[in-house]
């Protein structure tokens, strides 16, 4: 057989789909298309905007545990606190801080599409199981190590094929 | 973007995907899924065709073959964990209505990669530079791997005349 019949002959023979396989594929074009995923610039900006967020307000609460008490201030000595009243209003530092660390991870590892695997009480820490597509977990390792109060970020072996497993511990506030 | 549906793309296009599959897996009823799942993905990712950069066909063989090799993949991850790679592959159907038993057998001596080239360029018609496209490979790469791939496939229809 020559290459020339040979060719003849294999496009003689093209599969075609069987009718089970057929009705299968239109069920599927006859779904509704599935709701867009973010894209382009969209997708790291739903990233970005509360990473920066969860940021903030960690060095927030990081400030604010800096800063020391408020003064206290003598029921008696009415003059001082009409003084002290009428500079600007700094109590919002002593304020509790609105992001604790343990949530400033929960916030990181969910913005890269982590989930919580686990979570441990310590005596002065909390240790936090986290989950991670295969590929994330190095980044998210290195955002993590950044957030204020992590103590520790540990990668773990893991059995399950598509995640990786990255173990956090923060100071407990 | 494109003016034609999603629908009307599964349809024209359904034969060209399947007999892709089919050829490049050797194996009918693997080919039916991996068929479903290229279409159940393209369904997901249809808004991001785009008919300036290529067809439909084209763009629908590209994710077939990711479809594919992931599949090779995971059967090799399989049978490695299973520790049944020794055993030889079982093909219990033949890979086309009408192939003569000569001619089927000396497919069955090709290559996965091999029968692709065949598939894309012989079977489906696509011109070199388009097959090329769907294979990530340059043009002349792909007509020196389908002249080879003809070349044996002669050879072993000789050795079995």
């Amino acid at each position: 057989m020559s290459q020339h019949d040979l060719e003849t002959t294999l496009r003689a023979i093209r599969p075609v789909a069987p009718p089970e396989l057929r009705e299968r594929v239109r069920a599927i074009a006859e779904r509704p298309a599935p709701a867009r995923r973010l894209g382009g610039w969209r997708r790291p900006l739903a990233i970005a905007v509360p990473l920066a967020a969860a940021l903030a307000a960690a060095l927030v609460a990081v400030f604010t545990g800096q800063n020391g008490s408020r003064p206290e201030v003598s029921p008696t000595a009415k003059s001082v606190q009409h003084t002290k009243s009428a500079a600007p209003d700094r109590s919002y530092l002593q304020a509790p801080s609105p992001v604790t660390p343990e949530q400033a991870v929960v916030g990181t590892a969910r913005a890269l599409g982590g989930t919580v695997v686990s979570k441990r009480v310590l005596a002065h820490a909390v240790e936090l199981r986290l989950s991670f597509p295969q590929g994330k977990a190095r980044e998210a390792m290195t955002r993590l190590a950044a957030l204020p109060g992590t103590v520790r970020v540990d990668l773990t072996p893991h059995d399950a094929r598509d995640a990786d497993i990255v173990v956090v511990r923060v100071s407990r506030p | 973007m494109t003016d034609m549906s999603f629908a009307q793309a599964a349809e024209r296009h359904l034969d060209d995907v399947y007999g892709y599959l089919a050829w490049f897996t050797g194996d009918r009823v693997v080919a039916e899924d991996l068929t479903a799942e290229t279409f159940e993905r393209a369904l997901r990712l249809w808004h991001r065709f785009d008919e300036q950069r290529g067809s439909a066909r084209t763009w629908l063989c590209q994710l077939a073959r990711t479809i594919a090799l992931d599949h090779f993949r995971s059967e090799r991850r399989r049978l490695r964990r299973e520790e049944r790679a020794a055993q030889p592959e079982r093909y219990d159907e033949p890979l086309a209505e009408g192939l003569s038993p000569e001619l089927e057998s000396a497919l069955r001596v090709l290559t996965a990669g091999e029968r692709e080239v065949i598939a894309l360029r012989i079977v489906l018609e696509l011109d070199a530079a388009t097959a090329a496209r769907v294979l990530g490979i340059s043009t002349t790469n792909c007509t020196t791997r389908l002249a080879r791939a003809l070349k044996k496939l002669e050879e072993e229809l000789h050795v079995a005349a």
